[in-house]
């Protein structure tokens, strides 16, 4: 039998279904490593053990196997619906939640281009001239699955819950697009890929050109995500587990898998804008494809993107047991009142800066 | 995208779309859903002015969409704003309660 | 071709939810649905090429004016409507919304052929370079009033939706 041509419409189409599923497999593996972190790096700074117990006869591999164990226990719970629920968005919101924030992941590059038979294929799932539109388009939409999974499920904790998420989530939105925008007036791109080919030297990189930017971008990649200290639409002492008070078993796994791909995407993000992305610091591309070749500098490229986004993974876990959580008051003036004028300022000195510059 | 959509087409979706939210705003006394049928007729604006753009080859009609865009924003802020205020006062929002002006 | 597939895909899932906005009861499941006509309009947009309308149209209509309008619903706890409760003069309001549409259809069948001929390619690739231009040297003026509008709107629904410090006159 004889293989068809493949043009090149066919390929990348092959090609994007392909990487989508590498994403979307590689993805489902965050949420595991990131409980087992979270339960053990507290542990070490508490002085503590954290779970050790499960493993084969004397091998508990510090305790690794037992997020495993926590995924079937969660996977095989009586799933329970409150009665008053609206069924059919009760059902939906975890899914409406989980969508935006594939697409999100979907649109970082991972890495530079690979070549396949001498196709180039670029090294995200979907390359797109807007990228940072696109993400800021796209994380708008994210606030539906935390919104309408509150009001679905009809209680008064999951109400607050997520009426505190979407005002909390739509007010810091605007300062992560205010941060945004100094580095798209620097290197004059909103595609994620060029951005990060501007950031070539150590010295270009985002966090030095634009630090004020990054100090916003890493505020709000914390509210962004309803992460502890801005964790106030769960707020266990106040609202029990807010919007997903009512929900059990392999739903609340889904609202686990959004809120770490969530955050995945946005240290994927804040390595790309403000770390150079993929390149290793002091040592250029072109070295590294004359040493590898272009596939292995790319999948170079992908673990050091990866190693960067880890720590801020990382950032993540030591914020939340490290900083108290913030009053509702508190986060929405540091939002409003701080954040939001800084941006702008930023903006302004950025633009009257380059300007200077470029005359 | 070299393939080229016909103008008619998106007039006739316009239209329609301009159609549906003009219904609502008839048909419906939920003050919030008669709101969002004004956000239908505004997004049959755009289409039209996308299309047009893209019809006469500037984006000029794709500025016009911005402008829209920021207008249907502050319709929506201002209009939500009287939304809570008649709630407060008058504990619905229907829009057959909405008769003080009326001589 | 494939273009002219999607587009009908796309106008008819945007005309379906549209009529979902107005024919549902639950105001949350039409703000829903909303989004879901305000998406499937930015697909369209991205068929006919302009990118930038597009991730304008998801940011700012579906990322943060429904938004608003699901908080308001969620805030004021609205129920459904109830059944019947559609406007009493609906029969005239259907008429005259069938005559209106009959209308508009056949302005649009008797403009078809006087239409402009399709300019392609003086639109560039690079669609939010030329917007942003756009913006900034032809429009800057429009540009400038429609910030001040804004904030003229900020203001104005702090004022309208704060609660009154004084009791009501006449409640």
């Amino acid at each position: 039998m004889e293989l068809p041509v493949l043009d090149e419409t066919a390929v990348q189409i092959i090609a994007t279904v392909v990487k989508f599923l590498v994403v979307l497999v590689a993805v489902l593996h965050i949420p595991p490593v990131m409980i087992w972190v979270e339960r053990r790096a507290p542990a070490l700074m508490q002085r503590r053990r954290g779970p050790n117990r499960v493993g084969f006869f004397r091998w508990r591999l510090w305790g690794l196997l037992q997020t495993l164990a926590d995924a079937v226990k969660l996977i095989f719970k009586e799933e329970s619906v409150p009665g008053s629920a609206y069924r059919g968005f009760f059902h939906l919101a975890p899914l409406i939640g989980l969508i935006p924030t594939l697409l999100f992941v979907s649109s970082i590059p991972f890495g530079p281009g690979i070549e396949i038979g001498g196709w180039k294929i670029s090294l995200s799932v979907i390359e797109l001239d807007i990228g940072a539109l696109f993400i800021l388009a796209v994380t708008g939409i994210g606030v539906y699955g935390v919104t309408l999974a509150g009001w679905a499920s009809n209680g008064k904790f999951s109400l607050l819950g997520s009426l505190r998420a979407s005002a909390q989530m739509i007010s810091y939105e605007i300062p992560l697009g205010l941060s945004l925008i100094p580095l798209v007036l620097i290197y004059g791109s909103l595609n994620l890929q060029q951005l990060i080919y501007a950031q070539s030297v150590v010295w270009k990189w985002g966090i030095f050109l634009s630090p004020i930017s990054f100090f916003i971008f890493l505020i709000c990649m914390f509210a962004e995500t309803n992460r502890a200290p801005f964790d106030l639409s769960e707020g266990e002492s106040e609202l029990v587990a807010g919007f997903h008070t009512e929900y059990g078993s392999a739903k609340f796994a889904l609202f686990f898998l959004s809120e770490y791909v969530a955050m995945f995407a946005l240290s994927c993000l804040c390595s790309v804008l403000f770390f150079g992305g993929w390149q290793i610091p002091f040592v250029s591309h072109a070295l590294l494809v004359s040493l590898l070749g272009v596939n292995l500098a790319a999948l170079v490229g992908v673990a050091t993107l990866l190693l960067k986004a880890a720590f801020f993974m990382w950032l993540y876990v030591w914020v939340r047991w490290t900083l108290p959580r913030f009053r509702y008051d508190q986060l929405m003036n540091l939002g409003w009142k701080f954040l939001l004028p800084l941006g702008l300022a930023n903006i302004c000195v950025t633009a009257l800066v380059l300007a200077v510059m470029g005359a | 995208m070299s393939s080229i959509i016909p103008i008619e087409h998106s007039l006739i979706l316009a239209f329609l779309l301009f159609f549906i939210g003009a219904a609502g705003v008839l048909i419906r006394r939920n003050l919030i859903t008669v709101l969002m049928s004004i956000e239908l007729m505004l997004n049959s604006a755009n289409l039209l002015f996308v299309a047009a753009s893209r019809q006469v080859g500037n984006v000029d009609g794709q500025v016009m969409m911005s402008f829209v865009v920021v207008i249907a924003a502050c319709e929506a802020a201002i209009g939500l704003a009287m939304v809570i205020a008649i709630f407060r006062r008058y504990g619905n929002i229907k829009t057959e309660f909405l008769r003080a002006l009326r001589g | 071709m494939i273009e002219l597939g999607f587009f009908y895909l796309f106008a008819v899932i945007a005309l379906g939810a549209a009529l979902g906005v107005i024919l549902l009861k639950n105001p949350v499941a039409a703000a829903m649905l909303l989004v879901v006509t305000l998406c499937a309009l930015a697909a369209e947009y991205v068929l006919l090429g302009a990118e930038f309308s597009a991730a304008i149209q998801v940011l700012v209509y579906a990322g943060a004016i429904v938004i608003l309008f699901t908080f308001v619903i969620m805030l004021l706890n609205l129920g459904q409507e109830e059944v019947g409760q559609l406007m009493g003069v609906s029969k005239w309001a259907l008429l005259f919304s069938l005559l209106t549409g009959a209308a508009i259809i056949l302005i649009q069948r008797l403009s078809v052929g006087r239409l402009p001929e399709a300019a392609l390619s003086t639109l560039g690739s690079d669609n939010v370079y030329e917007v942003g231009m756009a913006l900034f040297t032809r429009y800057l003026w429009p540009f400038e009033l429609a910030s001040l509008l804004i904030l003229l709107a900020v203001i104005a629904s702090i004022v309208i939706a704060k609660k009154p410090t004084l009791p009501a006159r006449d409640a």
